[in-house]
């Protein structure tokens, strides 16, 4: 008897699931992904549907109140069920801002050439027949072809693409495409396909965050990029951060839990912008990734234990290319799936690859890399030397753990400023209704408050403030009253949210300028600031340093570049040359630990404050506020 | 050959802050007490003499706790029951120069006494003695935040220092030692950056940094002294250095935190080569707050007559050392 089936509308999509399997792993499963901040713990609220036939069990706490919504992650498939998907709870893919759409004045991407020459390339071939007298192996046929044509001497042949060889060699009468990949210091055969075209190879970028999975889907022979699409790392179902994870790694079954919730994620995000772009799977033959060393780790099935543990080895940090079918991602089986190489257990190929977008190993100029990411990284340095340091920063600014926080989205307020009358005006992503508040829109929303005071500098909201109100949880400040959002509920920001934020902002922030002193660098003497991180198309700079996010320089040395990891995976897939300088680049870039470093908490407790405890650090900033301390 | 001192400048100087008015200044005392006011690190030959000593309080309750030491109650005797007996025993036979009036009373946990029962409480201490008064809160936020304003007002013109101010409850004291002329007490948890946070909280509600006195956390001798010790030079250093938001006078609440220590409470019975808590106990307040003294310490709060008898002593002996050079 087959299992039971889950329809979704207004998709009209059916999958078999299992009984007891909850909706919203049913709906991941028919590439629906519904918006769960938690990961499906029954927290956030968010994966909303409505049971349109059919019945499921639904946990408890997974009603509404008043309701006809469940919470699609407290409710389990008992039979054959159509649920239909709120408009609330859908993540369009095609709608998440990715970091391939970049605008205004400070997106511009920084100018690094990269040449074309891309990790995995097509080779066209026009084979000569065998005969009595050219009675070379169909293997030697193919190698003597490629080194007269490709000059490549170092080829290497996997026996299951070997296998297909005969048929396809001789369907296609000898006129062939080599699919050769360049990686693990030589040339890998990946598919051989009938016909003579160097076009029709596609690849994937991709940003395996803590918090966020954002995709690239890109054409290898132009270099254009197709579309993104981004979700949220089911990971997080088993704890916000890499070390909660790391430890449920440990318990049994739980690094295969956590291993196909990223790569589910991924998955689905490939699939849905291959399906999107009239791609097919089997054409995507390569793949480089980006993530901190843990994503690599549990991306991998690796255990990461020792990352957790002095002295924090990790098993790997610079992994050698695999192919998707070992790796389990659904791309071309053959296809070659590498990783940007990282430096250490807390500093990973992310960073690898904003360093390579930013392109600051190549410059004189000493700067400074910021990834405000849930592990926020800092690399200060040039083309003579890197330095780097990491530390635990939580996923506040991509939306984690904020009442009303998202990521940035179509809908997503990314842009408040203060009206006229007191109260708050905003401008969302795309310009409709809003649907929660982005990263760039809660340092807007933080500076314009501190601006106004309805905020005071340790980050308490004042009672009496025109936007502020007592809500169930303390004060919150209403950004968007429920009539004007798109959710129909009020988007808020609540003390709890600003502490959080608080916390998130001075790790980013005591992380970077620990590293200036213990380099003995002055902040002013570094020429220009990248800041990576998924906040929005814009980030308001100057607002950025008034809440303290951001050391207080000159405006016009800071340069946003957006997503950094997924644009420096990208250079890499595009180019074998940027490939080979990744490597360099975690090479030589070193480590500072700053877990056994005093100095640490020092600067942490004085940065929750705003913008800082020791406004000389910050005189513009303070300026502004009218405070001279 | 002589051996020449090395005399340290500095671009700050610690705030001076007066406690308690007389007549003249609105207030009722027989005097003033002035703290703060250095332009140097405390008792070093050669460096500007401060123009201010430190000084001693003596902590009087409107209400002992349950564990009150043995050794204090059979010191004290019979007049820790009348919080105004206790206050002028304290100036008259032990020579305090302020006293430190905690009003546990009012604490919904203890005897939930109401603000005016309070008010009541703090007009009999000032009648009582001649000298400035410091005033301490319970401890719970909602039930100081009722007294407090009471309190200040009922206090008006005196010129009293009230506490304490941390930066989860600050804004209602602040607000009344504004109104009424009061100065406040800022408590950090042993932490500088913290302290620094409260006091720029405290003077962006418009009150002035010279009417701040800090309490930079709770230690005593064998429980975290060294942590306090460092904390309390830092902020210190960093007043004289030219911060403002760090430049006060400091408190420390010495009694209090060393009869917690079970070094000197323990009864000799129970801990035979301990030898008399009698004259342990008092060691163990003394010489916590003589500590204190050297980290820049401006006001110890104690109990026990010796404790504050010693550190009498040692703070006229180290002001004269200092003069001498």
């Amino acid at each position: 008897m087959p299992g039971p089936t889950v329809k979704f509308q207004p998709d009209a999509r059916t999958v078999a699931a299992e009984a007891g399997q909850t909706l919203l792993d049913a709906a991941f499963a028919a590439g629906i992904p519904l918006n769960s901040v938690c990961g499906g713990r029954g927290i956030c609220g968010r994966c909303l549907v409505r049971i349109v036939a059919g019945e499921a069990e639904v946990d408890e706490g997974g009603r509404v109140p008043g309701g006809q919504e469940i919470l699609a992650c407290l409710s389990r498939v008992t039979g054959d069920v159509t649920v239909d998907v709120s408009e609330l709870s859908r993540i369009e893919g095609e709608q998440i801002l990715t970091g391939a759409e970049r605008n205004g004045p400070f997106m511009p991407i920084p100018a690094v050439p990269v040449p074309s020459d891309p990790l995995v390339f097509a080779l066209p071939l026009q084979l000569p027949q065998p005969t009595i007298h050219d009675c070379l192996s169909d293997l030697n046929r193919l190698t003597r072809e490629l080194r007269r044509v490709g000059g490549i001497q170092d080829l290497v042949v996997p026996l299951d693409v070997l296998r297909t060889a005969p048929q396809v060699l001789r369907d296609a009468n000898w006129e062939i495409t080599a699919v050769l990949a360049r990686t693990n210091g030589a040339h890998e055969l990946v598919a051989l396909r009938p016909g003579a075209a160097a076009s029709g190879l596609y690849g994937v970028a991709v940003d395996v965050g803590t918090t966020t999975i954002v995709v690239h889907l890109v054409d290898l022979a132009s270099g254009a990029t197709l579309g993104a699409a981004a979700g949220l790392n089911r990971q997080a179902a088993y704890g916000d951060d890499v070390i909660s994870r790391i430890i449920h790694a440990g318990e049994p079954g739980g690094l295969e839990g956590l291993r196909n919730a990223a790569l589910g994620v991924t998955n689905v995000l490939i699939g849905g912008l291959a399906q999107a772009h009239g791609v097919a799977r089997d054409d995507i033959v390569g793949a480089v990734l980006a993530g901190n060393t843990t994503m690599l780790h549990l991306f991998l099935g690796l255990p990461p234990a020792e990352i957790r543990r002095e002295p924090y080895i990790p098993v790997i940090s610079m992994p050698p290319a695999y192919r998707a079918g070992e790796v389990g991602l659904r791309v071309n089986h053959h296809a070659t799936v590498a990783w940007m190489p990282g430096v250490s257990s807390y500093v990973g190929g992310d960073i690898t690859a904003d360093v390579l977008a930013a392109g600051m190993d190549g410059t004189e100029e000493l700067s400074m890399l910021i990834d405000v990411g849930t592990n926020g990284e800092t690399v200060i340095g040039n083309r003579d030397f890197l330095v780097c340091c990491a530390c635990s920063a939580g996923p506040a600014f991509e939306g984690g753990g904020i009442t009303s926080g998202m990521r940035a989205a179509l809908g997503a307020v990314q842009r408040v400023k203060l009206a006229p009358d007191g109260g708050l005006s905003w401008s969302t992503i795309g310009g409709g209704r809003p649907r929660g508040i982005c990263g760039s829109g809660m340092v807007d929303l933080l500076a314009e408050l501190l601006l106004a005071g309805y905020l005071d500098r340790a980050g308490r909201l004042r009672p009496d403030a025109p936007v502020v109100r007592e809500g169930p949880d303390g004060l919150e400040a209403v950004v968007v009253p429920a009539g004007e959002s798109a959710t129909g509920r009020d988007i808020v920001l609540t003390s709890a949210d600003i502490e959080n934020l608080l916390r998130t902002k001075a790790a980013v922030y005591a992380g970077g300028a620990l590293l200036t002193r213990r380099l003995g660098i002055d902040i002013r003497d570094i020429q220009r600031i990248y800041v990576a991180g998924g906040f929005g198309t814009y980030l308001d700079i100057q607002k950025a340093i008034l809440i303290g996010l951001l050391p207080d320089v000159p405006v016009e040395r800071v340069t946003f570049i957006g997503n950094g990891s997924v644009t420096g995976a990208k250079m890499a897939l595009l180019s074998h040359e940027t490939w080979r300088r990744a490597a360099e680049v975690a090479q030589k870039m070193t480590y500072r630990e700053l877990s056994t470093d005093m100095g640490f908490m020092e600067e942490y407790v004085s940065a929750t404050f705003l913008p800082h405890t020791d406004c000389a650090r910050f005189p513009r900033a303070c300026a502004q506020l009218g405070r001279q301390d | 050959m002589t051996v020449e001192l090395v005399r340290e400048t500095w671009p700050g100087k610690i705030f001076a802050v007066t406690i308690g008015a007389t007549a003249s200044e609105g207030g009722t005392r027989a005097r003033t007490v002035t703290v703060g006011g250095h332009a140097a690190l405390p008792f070093l030959p050669g460096d500007a003499l401060s123009p201010n000593r430190p000084v001693v309080a003596m902590e009087v309750m409107d209400a002992l706790p349950q564990d009150w030491p043995e050794a204090l109650k059979a010191q004290l005797g019979d007049v820790c029951s009348s919080p105004a007996d206790w206050a002028r025993k304290c100036v008259e036979a032990y020579g305090a120069e302020l006293i430190c009036l905690r009003l546990n009373s009012p604490h919904p946990d203890w005897m939930d006494a109401s603000p005016d029962a309070a008010v009541a409480t703090v007009r009999s201490v000032l009648e009582a003695v001649p000298v400035p008064l410091i005033i301490l809160g319970c401890g719970h936020a909602d039930k100081d935040n009722e007294v407090w304003p009471r309190v200040t007002e009922a206090t008006k013109g005196e010129r009293c220092l009230i506490g304490v101010a941390t930066p989860e409850n600050y804004k209602t004291l602040v607000v009344s030692c504004l109104a009424d002329g009061h100065s406040v007490l800022a408590e950090s948890p042993i932490d500088v950056n913290i302290q620094k946070q409260l006091n720029i909280l405290i003077t962006e509600m418009g009150i002035s940094p010279g009417r701040i006195v800090l309490h930079p956390g709770n230690a005593s001798l064998g429980y975290g002294l060294e942590y306090e010790y460092s904390i309390m030079e830092r902020i210190r250093i960093a007043g004289l250095q030219g911060d403002k938001m760090l430049a006060q006078p400091m408190l420390t609440l010495s009694a209090e935190e060393s009869w917690k220590a079970k070094e000197a409470k323990l009864p000799e019975a129970a801990q035979p080569a301990w030898g008399s808590e009698s004259r342990r106990g008092p060691a163990w307040e003394a010489i916590t707050a003589t500590s204190f003294l050297h980290a820049g310490a401006d006001i110890l709060v104690l109990m026990h007559p010796e404790a504050a008898a010693a550190a009498r002593r040692a703070i006229a002996d180290l002001s004269a050392a200092a003069a001498t050079a």
